[in-house]
């Protein structure tokens, strides 16, 4: 009889505890951006000592730093991208925003979800992702990423009232498939930076001297690449070897 | 007791529910987010003291050449190129005339005159450069740039004609003879000293080479065939003769006459060829169907000894559709 009392209050507390938890914030979204900060803050410590250590940013690189406005702006010339997702959400994208800090590229693409069958039922989201993939094209030597999405938020239903069901169904359905989906619409952002892979030389004569046509062969390589302070920074191994005739000296003959 | 321990086991999983699913609350996020804060500043600070990033607000691209990688390119373009500087001379003559005196029984006395004559048909040579030296400064990079002669071959006719005078007239008489000769180009390495002036042209950054023209000494060097004959040479005349000739040293003349060798120039517009940096901006590019038009807007080059930085806004516009 004296212990059920003990019991209850154990329970009770227990209940206030969890409450009090849940007042004090949390939720999948904030476990969401502690896992996020978490890994940024790693990346951001393995950078400095890296850097420290001649490692990374060092002086063997040429390096490119590109704005994020400017990424902004390609990436906007992708859109608007949209797709429809079972059973009836259409998801249409239509602007961007690009932010480069601490370690970590950042794409923001917002747009609106709507009802296949019903266009005016419709709510504003974001859809968060960043930069990946990133390469230097063999041939023409541009530097290129893909956007990778990987979470969807709703801002706010609206039009013709606020529809609770719409923001569940778009959270439930708008998942990896569908931003999979977007992200494939979306061309590999080409930064309009060219790395030129042969430079020729043409033949060059004076008095008793002459100089014989020859070509020098770039070969560039991606080192790193490092969000930060509002550009993505572009390690290149950059290296310049004979050409297609640089070894003989004399132009190769044609077919 | 029941209720006891389901109360605690309750106290437990809220706990692990707050720790490991709920998440942390908003000072605890605050927290994070300063750190990381904390530590991309501390990274650009980082990176600031080593001059690997550069502040340039306003530039959409910027281009950072580390002193180190341009130097190591440089040499890499050097070794690149690998047929050289051809140096082709042709049709050169060398002369030398002069009196040959010895101490005879009555004296110090001219005992003859000689004429050494070298006509070279023609010398090859390669100008091979060696990796350069750079240092960055002001608007400039300083360039040292050894070049190499080497690979010299020759051919030439050695003429030596010989008038004697007084005994050694009488016993060696008058000598002319004449012998092709081959020759070659000892290595000798020079210094060429200049700088590559750099500017915007266009989207790309250039650089205009600053040499001036250089004075290279070519000497020749007569092959071992050549001492052969002038030995033969000697060795067939009479004994007296043979003592006028020695007199006349005529191997060291042969080799200080070629020793001076050949003073050339090479031209400064062999070296002023534009270098281009190998990465510029695109003018126009496509994208998801629409042709855009990239105007670039160059903001400047900024050379500290270690690193070179080159910005240029640009700026996208649709293109217009063709008519």
């Amino acid at each position: 009889m004296d212990r059920q009392p003990v019991g209850a209050r154990c329970c009770f507390a227990s209940l206030a505890a969890m409450t009090l938890v849940a007042c004090q914030g949390g939720g999948p979204r904030a476990r969401a951006e502690a896992n996020a900060l978490s890994r940024q803050a790693a990346t951001l410590r393995n950078l400095i000592a890296a850097v420290e250590t001649d490692q990374a940013f060092s002086s063997k690189h040429v390096t490119l730093g590109i704005g994020q406005e400017l990424v902004r702006d390609l990436l906007q010339l992708t859109l608007p991208v949209e797709t429809v997702t079972a059973p009836d959400l259409h998801v249409r994208l239509e602007t961007a925003q690009v932010a480069f800090e601490s370690g970590e590229s950042r794409v923001m693409l917002r747009g609106r979800v709507s009802r296949a069958s019903a266009p005016r039922t419709f709510a504003d989201l974001t859809v968060h992702g960043g930069l990946h993939r990133f390469e230097v094209g063999e041939r023409a030597g541009h530097v290129s990423a893909r956007v990778a999405l990987d979470r969807v938020e709703v801002r706010q239903a609206e039009a013709e009232g606020l529809r609770r069901d719409l923001v569940e169904a778009v959270l439930d359905r708008v998942g990896a498939t569908t931003l999979a989906s977007l992200a494939e619409q979306i061309p590999p952002l080409v930064i309009p930076v060219r790395f030129e892979r042969t430079l020729e030389l043409g033949a060059v004569s004076a008095g008793p001297f002459e100089i014989a046509p020859a070509s020098l062969r770039f070969s560039v390589g991606l080192a790193q690449v490092v969000p930060l302070g509002g550009r993505l920074w572009v390690l290149l191994d950059v290296s310049a070897g004979p050409g297609p005739r640089g070894v003989s000296g004399r132009p190769k003959a044609g077919p | 007791m029941r209720a006891g321990l389901a109360g605690a086991a309750l106290l437990a999983g809220g706990f692990a529910y707050q720790r490991f699913w709920w998440g942390p609350g908003p000072e605890a996020l605050e927290r994070q987010r300063r750190e990381v804060q904390r530590l991309g500043a501390r990274l650009e600070q980082r990176l600031r003291e080593r001059a690997r990033v550069h502040d340039s607000a306003g530039d959409s691209v910027l281009v950072g050449m580390p002193a180190a990688v341009a130097e190591r390119l440089a040499g890499e373009a050097v070794s690149g190129l690998s047929s050289g500087i051809r140096l082709r001379l042709r049709n050169l003559r060398f002369l030398k005339a002069d009196e040959v005196r010895a101490r005879l029984l009555l004296g110090r006395r001219s005992v003859g005159r000689f004429l050494l004559s070298v006509h070279v048909h023609e010398v090859r040579a390669v100008l091979r450069p060696a990796p350069p030296r750079l240092s960055f400064a002001n608007d400039r990079v300083g360039v040292i740039l050894p070049v190499a002669v080497e690979e010299g071959t020759g051919s030439a006719r050695l003429r030596f004609k010989w008038d004697g005078l007084g005994m050694a007239g009488a016993v060696c008489g008058d000598l002319e003879v004449s012998h092709e000769v081959s020759a070659s180009v000892p290595r000798r390495v020079h210094t060429l000293k200049g700088a590559l002036r750099l500017s915007v042209d266009g989207s790309a950054l250039v650089g205009q080479p600053e040499f001036a023209d250089v004075e290279l000494q070519v000497p020749i060097e007569p092959s071992d065939a050549t001492w052969r004959f002038v030995d033969k040479l000697i060795a067939e005349r009479s004994a007296l003769c043979r003592a006028a000739l020695v007199k006349a040293d005529v191997k060291q003349r042969i080799q200080a006459l070629l020793a001076r060798g050949v003073r050339v120039t090479l031209p400064r517009r062999l070296l002023e060829r534009q270098v281009r940096l190998p990465v510029e901006v695109e003018r126009s590019l496509a994208m998801s169907g629409q042709r855009m038009r990239v105007e670039v807007l160059p903001s400047g080059v900024i050379l500290t000894p270690a690193q070179l930085w080159y910005g240029v806004r640009v700026e996208l516009k649709k293109e217009a559709p063709p008519l």
